[in-house]
Order: C-alpha cells, then sequence, then structure tokens
C-alpha cells in the first residue's frame, strides 16, 4: 500500500497525499512515530538509488527531488544535489576542450583546474602537442610523396603510441615506395612507350621505351611539359591529350628522324573520387600495319576496279600486281592468288565471247565443253546450240518444202487458170443449152397438153370397144347355146338312126331298105353333129378371144387414163421445169461471175505463189547461214555430237562445216525451181 | 338270120373299140339315171327302168379291169340280152359311146391270141378286122362269169 503512495508523489501533491495516509490511518489503526521515521528513511535510500541507476545510465544532470522531503531529510538531499553538481561542472569544461581537440580545433585551452584537478590541464597540454607533431610530420611526408619523393621518412622519436604509429607509417611508406618501384619496372618492362601527365600536361612518368624513343630521361622530365616528347603532333590540334579531350581516344605521329608511324592511345587518369587527375599516352609503333593497310587498300581499290570492269564485260584489264616492300610481302600473295583467278575467269569469258562469235556467224558446229560438273553457263550454252542446230535444220527443211510446196502451188495456180477459162466456156455452152432446153421444154408442154387430149378420146374409144366387145361375146353365147341344142338334135338323130340300124338288122331282109335308110341318117346326123361341134368349138375359142378382147381393153382403160392424168402431171412439171431452167440460167449467170473473180484470183494467187516462191528461197538463203552437221538430223539431242570428253577442257573448238548444202536432195529441188 | 350274123353294133370303152353281135343287142339308150341297189355285185352298176322293165346295167370297163369313166354326152346304155342258164336275160351295158353297126365278112373275123392282149382272153370271142381291130366280146361268158 505504502509503496504505491510512494511511486505516485510526482504525479500528486504531496500534502494531499498525506491526508490521504492520515485519512486512512485514521480509518484503519494509529501509526507510531518510530514507524514513521522508518519509513522516511526508506523512502530516501530509494531516492537515492534511484538517483544512481540514473547517473550510471548516463544522465550526469539527475537530481533528487528535495521538495518530496521535510526537515533535515531535505538538506540531506540538497547537499547531496550540488556535490554531484560541483564535479559535473568541472568534467564538462573538460569534454568541451576534448570535444574541440577531436574536432581537430587546437585553439583552446583548459582553464585552470583547482587542486589536483591541475593533471587535466596537464594531459590535455600533452595530448595537442602530440596531435600537432603528427600532423606535421604526416605534412611533411605527404608532401614529399606528393612530389615523388619517396625517400623522406617521419621522426618516431615521439613518446608512446604516436611514435609506434610514426614508424608504422615509415614502414608501411618503405613498402610503398618498393611497390612503386615495381610498378615502374613493370612499366619500363612494356616494350611500347608509356607516358603519363598530370592535369597540367606535366610528366609524372615515363617508361623506358619513351626514353628510348625520345632520348629523353626520365629523371629530368618529371615536371616538365609533355611538349618536350618533340612528337610532330606536339602543341598542334593533333595532340593525343588534345584528341582525348574533343573525345577522340586514339592520334598519330611521328618522331623526328625516326622513319616509323605511330599511334598514340590517350586516357584519363581517375582518382578515387571520381577526379580527373592526369592523363596516361601509350604509344605503338604500328608502321607495319599502316603500310600493309596503304597496300591493301590501293590493291583492293586495283581488285575493285577490275572486278567491275568484268562485271561490265570489260576484259581489257591487267592481271598485276604492285611490288611489295618488307612489311607487305604476305599480303602481296595473298592478292596474287585473287588476281591469277581473275585471270582464268578472264580466260573463260573471252572462250565464251570466242563461242559466242562462232554462233554469231552462224557456226552451230562448236564444241562446248563444261568446264566443271556445275558449270550450268556451259550446259545452257549447249543446251541453245542444240536447239538452235535443231531450228536451223528444221528451218532449212522447211524451206526446202515451202519452195517445192511454192512451186506445186504456181502450177496449180495455172491449171486453175486453165480450167477457170474451161470452165467459162464450158458455162457459155451450158447457158446456149438452158436456152435451147427451154425451148424444148415449152414444145414438149404444148405436146403433152395434145398427147393428154388424145388420150382421153383413145380411153373413150377404149370404153366404146369394151362395151362392143361384151356385146360380142354375148351374141357369140347365143350362138353357142343355139349350135348346143342342134348338137343334141344330131345325137339324138344319131342315136334314133343307131336304133333304127339294129332294129333293121334285127329285120333280116325286111329291114335292108330302112337300114340303108338309117344308115343315111346316121351319117347325115353325124355330118350335122361334127359341123354342130365345129361352130361349137368355133365360137367358143371366139367368146374367149371376144371375153380376151374385151379383158384387154378394159384393162387398156385406166392405163389410158392413168397417161392422160402423168401427162398432165408432164405438162405441170414441165411449168417446173421451166421455173428451173430460169433459175438454172441465173446460177449460171451468176457462176460466170465468179469464174471471172477466180480468174482474178488465180492470177493473183499465181502473182503471190512468185512471191512466196521468191521468200522461200531467201529464207533457204538465210537458213543456210546456219552451219550445221546434216548427217545428225535423225538424232533427237545433238549434245553428244558435240561433247568429245578428248578435246581439251572448256575449249571451243571449230568443226569442218559441210560446205555445200546442195547435196541434199531438197536443195536440188529448191535450185531446179 | 344269115344276114344278121355279119352284122356288129361297135361301141367305145377307153381306147379299145368292142363289138357285139346285132342280134344280141335289143337298143341303145342314152344314158339315164341309174338307180343303185343295196347288196348288188360290184360289176353292176345299179338299175334301170326301161319302159315299166328293171333292167340291171353292168359296167364294161370294171369288168375289163378299167377305171371307171367320166360321164359324158356320148356314155350310152346298150341293152343287150344274154342267156343265163338256159333263160333269156336283159341286161344293160354301160359304154362310153356308141359308134356304128357293121358288116364283118367271116374271112374278117380271127381268132384272139393267147397272149398280148391286156384283155382276159376268156371274154374276147373272136377279133375282126374293119378299119381298126376290133374286139368281138362273148357277152354271155361276161354276164355268166358270176351270177347276177
Amino acid at each position: 500500500m505504502e509503496d504505491n503512495a510512494i511511486e505516485d508523489v510526482p504525479k500528486r501533491a504531496v500534502s494531499k497525499r498525506k491526508k490521504t495516509a492520515e485519512k486512512k490511518s485514521a480509518a484503519s489503526k494509529p501509526l507510531k512515530k518510530a514507524d514513521k521515521a522508518d519509513d522516511d528513511l526508506m523512502k530516501l535510500f530509494k531516492e537515492f538509488k534511484k538517483n544512481y541507476e540514473e547517473q550510471q545510465a548516463g544522465n550526469l544532470e539527475a537530481i533528487v527531488d528535495e521538495t518530496r522531503f521535510k526537515g533535515m531529510y531535505r538538506e540531506m538531499v540538497h547537499y547531496y544535489n550540488e556535490s554531484g553538481h560541483l564535479h559535473i561542472r568541472n568534467i564538462l569544461k573538460i569534454l568541451e576542450i576534448l570535444s574541440a581537440y577531436a574536432e581537430g580545433d587546437f585553439s583552446k585551452t583548459l582553464e585552470k583546474m583547482p587542486g589536483k584537478q591541475i593533471i587535466a590541464n596537464e594531459k590535455l597540454d600533452l595530448l595537442k602537442n602530440n596531435v600537432q607533431g603528427l600532423i606535421i610530420e604526416l605534412e611533411r611526408l605527404t608532401t614529399a610523396a606528393r612530389n615523388g619523393d619517396f625517400s623522406i621518412r617521419a621522426d618516431a622519436t615521439r613518446l608512446g603510441d604516436y611514435g609506434q604509429f610514426l614508424n608504422r607509417m615509415n614502414k608501411t611508406l618503405d613498402t610503398f615506395a618498393d611497390k612503386i618501384y615495381l610498378y615502374e619496372a613493370i612499366i619500363d618492362a612494356f616494350p611500347f612507350p608509356i607516358s603519363v601527365t598530370d592535369s597540367d600536361m606535366n610528366w609524372t612518368f615515363i617508361n623506358k621505351a619513351s626514353e628510348e624513343v625520345t632520348g629523353l630521361k626520365r629523371k629530368n622530365v618529371l615536371g616538365r611539359q609533355c611538349s618536350n616528347w618533340n612528337a610532330d603532333i606536339c602543341k598542334t590540334d593533333r595532340c593525343g591529350i588534345a584528341m582525348l579531350k574533343r573525345g577522340n581516344l586514339t592520334s598519330y605521329f611521328r618522331q623526328p628522324g625516326i622513319d616509323k608511324e605511330f599511334r598514340v592511345d590517350a586516357a584519363y587518369i581517375v582518382s578515387d573520387k571520381g577526379e580527373r587527375i592526369g592523363h596516361i599516352e601509350i604509344v605503338q609503333d604500328v608502321t607495319a600495319e599502316n603500310r600493309k593497310k596503304d597496300y591493301q587498300s590501293a590493291e583492293v581499290n586495283r581488285l575493285t576496279a577490275r572486278l567491275k570492269a568484268l562485271a561490265e564485260g570489260d576484259l581489257t584489264f591487267e592481271t598485276d600486281v604492285t611490288e611489295a616492300d618488307q612489311y607487305c610481302g604476305e599480303v602481296r600473295q595473298n592478292f596474287v592468288h585473287i588476281n591469277k583467278s581473275l585471270e582464268e575467269a578472264k580466260k573463260a569469258l573471252n572462250s565464251i565471247t570466242h563461242l559466242a562469235r562462232e554462233i554469231a556467224s552462224g557456226n552451230l558446229m562448236v564444241s562446248i565443253q563444261k568446264r566443271s560438273e556445275k558449270d550450268e553457263l556451259m550446259a545452257a550454252l549447249n543446251t541453245m546450240v542444240g536447239r538452235l542446230t535443231d531450228i536451223a535444220k528444221s528451218v532449212q527443211t522447211s524451206a526446202a518444202q515451202v519452195a517445192s510446196g511454192s512451186r506445186f502451188i504456181s502450177t496449180g495456180t495455172q491449171e486453175l487458170s486453165q480450167g477457170t477459162s474451161e470452165q467459162a466456156a464450158n458455162v457459155e455452152e451450158i447457158s446456149s443449152s438452158m436456152e435451147q432446153m427451154n425451148g424444148a421444154i415449152e414444145q414438149n408442154a404444148d405436146n403433152a397438153k395434145e398427147t393428154a387430149k388424145i388420150a382421153l378420146k383413145v380411153a373413150q374409144d377404149a370404153e366404146d370397144s369394151g362395151k362392143a366387145m361384151s356385146e360380142t361375146v354375148s351374141a357369140m353365147k347365143s350362138i353357142a347355146d343355139k349350135i348346143g341344142i342342134i348338137q343334141e338334135i344330131a345325137r339324138q338323130t344319131n342315136m334314133l338312126a343307131l336304133n333304127a340300124a339294129i332294129e333293121a338288122a334285127r329285120a333280116g331282109q325286111h329291114g335292108r331298105g330302112f337300114a340303108v335308110v338309117a344308115a343315111e341318117v346316121r351319117r347325115l346326123a353325124e355330118k350335122s353333129q361334127a359341123s354342130a361341134k365345129e361352130i361349137d368349138s368355133l365360137s367358143k375359142t371366139s367368146v374367149d378371144i371376144a371375153e380376151r378382147a374385151g379383158r384387154k381393153i378394159e384393162g387398156i382403160i385406166p392405163g389410158i387414163r392413168k397417161t392422160s392424168e402423168l401427162v398432165e402431171e408432164i405438162s405441170i412439171s414441165n411449168g417446173e421445169q421451166a421455173d428451173g431452167i430460169a433459175q438454172v440460167t441465173r446460177a449460171v449467170q451468176q457462176l460466170e461471175q465468179v469464174i471471172g473473180t477466180t480468174a482474178s484470183a488465180a492470177q493473183e494467187m499465181a502473182s503471190t505463189s512468185q512471191q512466196l516462191s521468191d521468200q522461200a528461197r531467201q529464207l533457204r538463203k538465210k537458213a543456210a547461214f546456219f552451219k550445221v552437221n546434216l548427217s545428225d538430223t535423225d538424232m533427237p539431242e545433238s549434245f553428244k555430237v558435240y561433247a568429245k570428253p578428248e578435246s581439251g577442257a572448256g575449249q571451243i573448238r571449230k568443226k569442218d562445216v559441210i560446205p555445200d548444202m546442195n547435196e541434199s536432195e531438197e536443195h536440188d529441188d529448191f535450185e531446179r525451181y | 338270120m344269115n344276114d344278121t350274123k355279119n352284122q356288129y353294133l361297135t361301141f367305145q370303152v377307153g381306147d379299145d373299140v368292142f363289138a357285139l353281135e346285132i342280134d344280141k343287142v335289143h337298143e341303145i339308150l342314152t344314158y339315164t339315171r341309174i338307180t343303185r341297189v343295196p347288196r348288188m355285185p360290184k360289176f353292176l352298176k345299179g338299175v334301170i327302168n326301161l319302159r315299166g322293165h328293171i333292167v340291171p346295167v353292168t359296167d364294161l370297163r370294171h369288168k375289163l379291169g378299167m377305171v371307171p369313166a367320166e360321164l359324158t354326152s356320148d356314155t350310152c346304155i346298150v341293152i343287150t340280152e344274154t342267156a343265163i342258164q338256159e333263160e333269156s336275160v336283159i341286161v344293160g351295158i354301160l359304154t362310153d359311146s356308141v359308134r356304128e353297126v357293121i358288116n364283118l365278112e367271116p374271112e374278117q373275123i380271127f381268132l384272139p391270141p393267147k397272149v398280148g392282149i391286156r384283155i382276159n382272153p376268156e371274154f374276147i370271142k373272136r377279133i375282126g378286122k374293119h378299119e381298126n381291130l376290133i374286139m368281138i366280146l362273148d357277152i354271155d361268158r361276161i354276164l355268166a362269169f358270176e351270177e347276177i
């Protein structure tokens, strides 16, 4: 409970707390005086302990709150706080001087401290002297080093760690100097000149190679202007450093008295802080390189011109190569090889040109060899010559055929002309014949009309005859009937006479006279019978004849009628014929015109065929321009004829031309024509 | 009677001319219709009515082995009288035509040859020689050969 009350003190008024305590004590149990004293001591102890802990934590200005105490406790707290303040003030003064020294300000000095504290004054002065001495030594060393003098060493005779420090410093410098010499030796070992200058273009270093080139000595030139190199670019705008400043890292120069060309590559030297503190120039001997480059450039230019000429078909160029100096022998060899190839290409093109000239002059019997397996040009030329040969042959053949054909046409035309005039004569004859025919047809028509009349009359007469005939027949038939009766009578009479004879015979002597009569009667009867029979057969025959005649006459009638009709038809046909004849006459007139046209056409054709013949002759002459091997005509592909393996590769060989084309039959025809 | 013996009636059957003694002949009839009688012998053609008498008619062609002939206007029936078994019988003979009554003297009559004649010689009594050869028929035999 009490702990809580004390901790609350900073937040509440003491009096109020007291009152609360009193109220509490009054409410619970009465407090004794001894207990109160113990409580105050405990409170004090706790406050001191708390202050100590704060001081220990670094809060040197922390104090004990004396208002929480009364009486003697309060005073005790007051002195405790004052005593602490006294020490702290002195310490803060020392700290102020120390912090000035620490920051490098040695202008202040500590006011004199009381009593034993005077030692603080002594030690601070010592510190000041030592540090300032150290600074002076370092300044001396750095100045010397800056000037390239690494031989200076610090005075290490000072006390304590400072002396130690300077010793170590000196040792570091020794090591550093060794390293510098090592690097110098390394740079000296480079075979090409290296020059190092500061930002004012004063030399800070040149290596041995530089000494050799310039004839200068390093020890003499350090700190001097680099223009003392004495190159042709020094003090000009082509100076390596001037070029570098313009952004060009490379420049070239010549050294007077030396027949060499140099290249200089310049670069800035940059400090660890990024500042440009100088320049380094590295020099290389580029004489060989440049000479090669120049030589190569010149040769390449010449080669380019030659290749251009080759491309343009100009083969007059040379293929020589410029003699080389000591630097360019190897390069020259390459150009010699290239030009040799160029020479071969030139030769090949010349060969092809020669070949083309031969073909142009009509010689198709040239030999074309492929120069390699992949030589498409020669293969193509070979094909071309083969095709040209085929064409030339077929043209020659065709020309001959056209020539003979035109001859046939000419003959045919003459025949045609002759035929046409014959036709014209024939047509005239036809025309007069047609007129005659027309007259004949008219007469025919008249005759036909007459005939028709006669036929009609004949038909009538025939009909009448038929009637008469049938009447005759019926009369005959009636006669025959009558004859039959006579015949029957005769027969009966005969029979009676026979029977009378039999009777007479049977009557014997008495019947003799009767028998004679009977026999006589019988004879008469027989005669009658025979006559009747004769008449009968005659009449029957007559009837037959009359009937046949009647039938025939009847048969004639329709014939005559038909004739009459036919004759009428003939009459009509005659009319049609007359029309037809008129048409034929017109056609014949047209035919006459056509024949006239044909005759003039035939004449034109004759002259045309003459022209054709002339053209064919010319064509023949032109086609003969191509010299081909006619004995190869039957060969479909003429390549192998020309590809003779024994002849030289890539060479063009002229074959013997067959001079006399007249040996061929067609040509004979042509010539005769 | 002697006169009658020399007289013959000639008639024609086919191409041949036959004769009958005139006293065997009664009369000649023009052909009249012959009535066929059932069950009559084949050589009989039938019967005719001769003025009230029934007279059988024989076909001489059949008897003589000839083919039957067509009827013509000359076809006649010769009425003959023959004796069969002592009895006189009237029979008609069908002939193609009757010719005439002729006289044949005995010297004109010959015996028929045994061979060389188409007709059965038994029916031929004699051969008469007139303008042609005439076969004189034995009518009794012909009619008696088979019973009527």
